[in-house]
């Protein structure tokens, strides 16, 4: 591949302070990975693993101290790559006993920084959609006319019937029922889906080149989920978009990408493609076994999959996995493992595949 | 963009609230005049149906016939001649009334870019402290006695350094008068610093919703996002309700700098024992803040399409 990917994170460490403020803790560590153009990308994992943080990190909306501590995100458009957390002071990770007022002056600097940063990106070249359509929407205003302003701060179009018309085209698009009703209807008078695909007619109206989709079918019934799936798939076909997609549920992620992350306590410990990583049976992370196992029987076989090894530097997934053999019991209690590549794109966060 | 489809149910918040509004001006006016009815010494009523010059001619003493026969006269304005000075209830309390509501008006207007400033520099990291500190003197202000903060603060800038005049009248009457009144009336009351913080809080709410965050991502403006639920509502609402409480501060601030306003005629009617002048005070002022509480409920209506659904 010696195209420029669209767009390449690397390294990104995000963190919180945990709840008395005294100390942080990682949400994100470590992350690195590339999204060619036109390609689509599923992330996986179990709540608080960290994708949603990713999505949110990737537009620059970490709102909480200190948000995003170190690594790169660049995106390339028109031939030019920008990174987008360029300029960025350091974060004062060593002296934090408690949020200090120049602590918090400094994560204000670095907000705004991150805003001048990111104000050219957001809505006009990466687009989002969120989980739950119905809270994303601005109750105050029609749908209608929040696509119109989509429209109207993100493309060249200016005059008003120009920009209703080109709204009303996308509403037809992502295929209302109805689009000139529902072009004056509020985001509370559409059904789940409607105000879903609404949502996705807003996120392409400023024509992005990645749209990010944060678990686009949770909450809404199988038929629905299916209806909406293709109609991403269809547009992702259509406009050429990259994609990034967020599910806990991997037929979603199967359908729909060709490669795929899966998280697990802030780290990817398992990319490759859907086939590598999904489908065949062997050379997978446990935890990936795991969550496949839990999707077919939904049931799952090994202990409290939310015990965490963070503490002692060990394997995060330590006390869960039921792969450790006596090779490497000891190095997995120890310390963390590094992604190891086991194939040209296959990489995997586990003492199993590395040499001791 | 207005649907024709939208008004449907615009129209009918509208009438619902016309029609909460008109049922609770009976109901007060009733209680009022069962009040008057059944006062303590037997004359009191007589001698207000004689002072009425729609009353006197019927002798009937059914309460119910009287009170339709007095509402009509309401309705139709005529509230009686005053029982001291022998004038028209009527006048009296327009030009008083007109007096109050120029102060009470004024006092919730200069909330607005006070309340507007106040959080737009609470937001810079340069100027929260003017905020804040801001906000402690007015906290402070608020909870002393408004009497009290008047006469201080006519001392200071009357009395010791001769730059506003003691008293005013409506005749001739500048900015520069209606200031401390004005002021005092809506610092003193506690009036601004409550609108202050409840606004503040209520837009810190609405900052964390989850559309906020999506304006954000779609690289909209915050502001104008956050504008009707955090700022415009809540101003709204708090506004309209303080309107009956600033009625009652009124009459302190009346009687300290001497403004004929609908506070100190209904002190004086109270003092005078003049009973048609006392309803009808009591009746504008009721009218008054409900038809204020209506009005604000009307942009509230039409501002809010979910709110002609509740």
């Amino acid at each position: 591949m010696n195209e420029v990917p669209l767009l390449k994170v690397s390294n990104l460490s995000v963190n919180f302070y945990n709840s008395e403020n005294i100390d942080v803790v990682s949400a994100l560590s470590d992350i690195s990975f590339s999204l060619a153009q036109k390609q689509c990308l599923g992330i996986i994992g179990e709540s608080g693993s960290g994708k949603s943080v990713t999505l949110l990190s990737l537009l620059g909306l970490m709102n909480t101290a200190p948000g995003i501590t170190s690594g790169t995100i660049e995106f390339s458009r028109d031939d030019t790559t920008i990174n987008l957390l360029e300029n960025l002071d350091n974060y004062p990770l060593h002296d934090i006993g408690s949020i200090s007022s120049i602590v918090q002056r400094q994560f204000n600097r670095r907000k705004e920084q991150l805003n001048k940063n990111f104000q050219a990106i957001r809505g006009k070249q990466i687009s989002i959609i969120f989980q739950n359509p119905k809270l994303a929407f601005n109750p105050y205003y029609s749908i209608g006319h929040q696509i119109c302003e989509m429209i109207q701060l993100h493309t060249d179009i200016n005059s008003e019937e120009k920009v209703k018309a080109k709204a009303l085209s996308w509403l037809e698009r992502v295929g209302m029922d109805d689009p000139e009703a529902r072009f004056y209807n509020n985001p509370y008078g559409l059904s789940g889906g409607l105000c879903q695909r609404a949502m996705i007619a807003m996120a392409l109206a400023s024509e992005p080149s990645l749209l990010i989709a944060d678990e686009p079918t949770t909450g809404l019934d199988t038929i629905l989920q299916r209806n909406i799936l293709n109609l991403l798939h269809d547009l992702q076909q259509e406009l050429s978009l990259s994609m990034i997609i967020v599910s806990h549920d991997l037929k979603v992620i199967q359908t729909l990408c060709k490669d795929v992350l899966v998280y697990h306590s802030g780290m990817i410990i398992e990319k490759g493609t859907t086939k590598q990583v999904l489908a065949s049976s062997e050379n997978k992370h446990p935890y990936t076994r795991q969550l496949i196992q839990c999707e077919l029987n939904s049931v799952c076989l090994a202990g409290d999959i939310l015990i965490q090894n963070v503490d002692n530097g060990g394997c995060p997934y330590y006390y869960s996995c039921d792969e450790i053999t006596s090779r490497i019991s000891k190095t997995c209690a120890q310390s963390n493992p590094s992604l190891h590549n086991i194939d040209d794109d296959h990489a995997i966060r586990c003492w199993k595949y590395h040499d001791i | 963009m207005i649907n024709i489809a939208v008004l449907k149910p615009i129209a009918s918040a509208i009438s619902r609230e016309l029609f909460h509004s008109i049922t609770l001006l009976l109901l007060l006016s009733f209680f009022v005049f069962f009040l008057l009815y059944n006062a303590p010494g037997d004359e009191v009523f007589q001698r207000y149906l004689e002072s009425h010059s729609e009353l006197n001619s019927y002798d009937s003493h059914n309460l119910f016939y009287i009170y339709f026969i007095w509402l009509s006269a309401c309705v139709t304005g005529n509230f009686g001649t005053s029982m001291v000075n022998g004038l028209p209830v009527l006048g009296q309390i327009i030009e008083n009334l007109g007096n109050s509501i120029l102060l009470i008006f004024h006092a919730l207007l200069i909330s607005v870019p006070f309340v507007i400033i106040n959080i737009a520099m609470g937001f810079k990291n340069n100027f929260k402290l003017i905020s804040t500190t801001v906000s402690v003197i007015l906290s402070i202000l608020a909870v002393v006695p408004i009497f009290w903060l008047s006469y201080v603060a006519i001392y200071i800038t009357s009395t010791r350094f001769d730059y506003l005049p003691v008293g005013i009248s409506p005749e001739s009457l500048s900015y520069l008068e209606m200031l401390l009144p004005v002021a005092l009336l809506s610092i003193g009351s506690g009036v601004l610093i409550h609108i202050t913080q409840h606004t503040k809080s209520e837009l810190f709410r609405v900052l964390k919703e989850d559309y906020v965050l999506y304006a954000r991502a779609k690289g909209a403006k915050v502001y104008k996002h956050v504008l009707k639920e955090g700022i415009i509502f809540p101003m709204l609402h708090l506004m309209s309700h303080q309107v009956a409480y600033l009625f009652s501060t009124c009459i302190i601030i009346e009687q300290i700098f001497n403004w004929p306003g609908i506070g100190r005629l209904l002190w004086q009617a109270t003092q005078d024992r003049d009973i048609p002048l006392l309803l009808g005070a009591v009746l504008a002022t009721a009218f008054t803040i409900r038809l204020t509480q209506f009005l604000s409920k009307l942009t509230y209506i039409i501002l809010n399409p979910r709110a002609s659904h509740e």
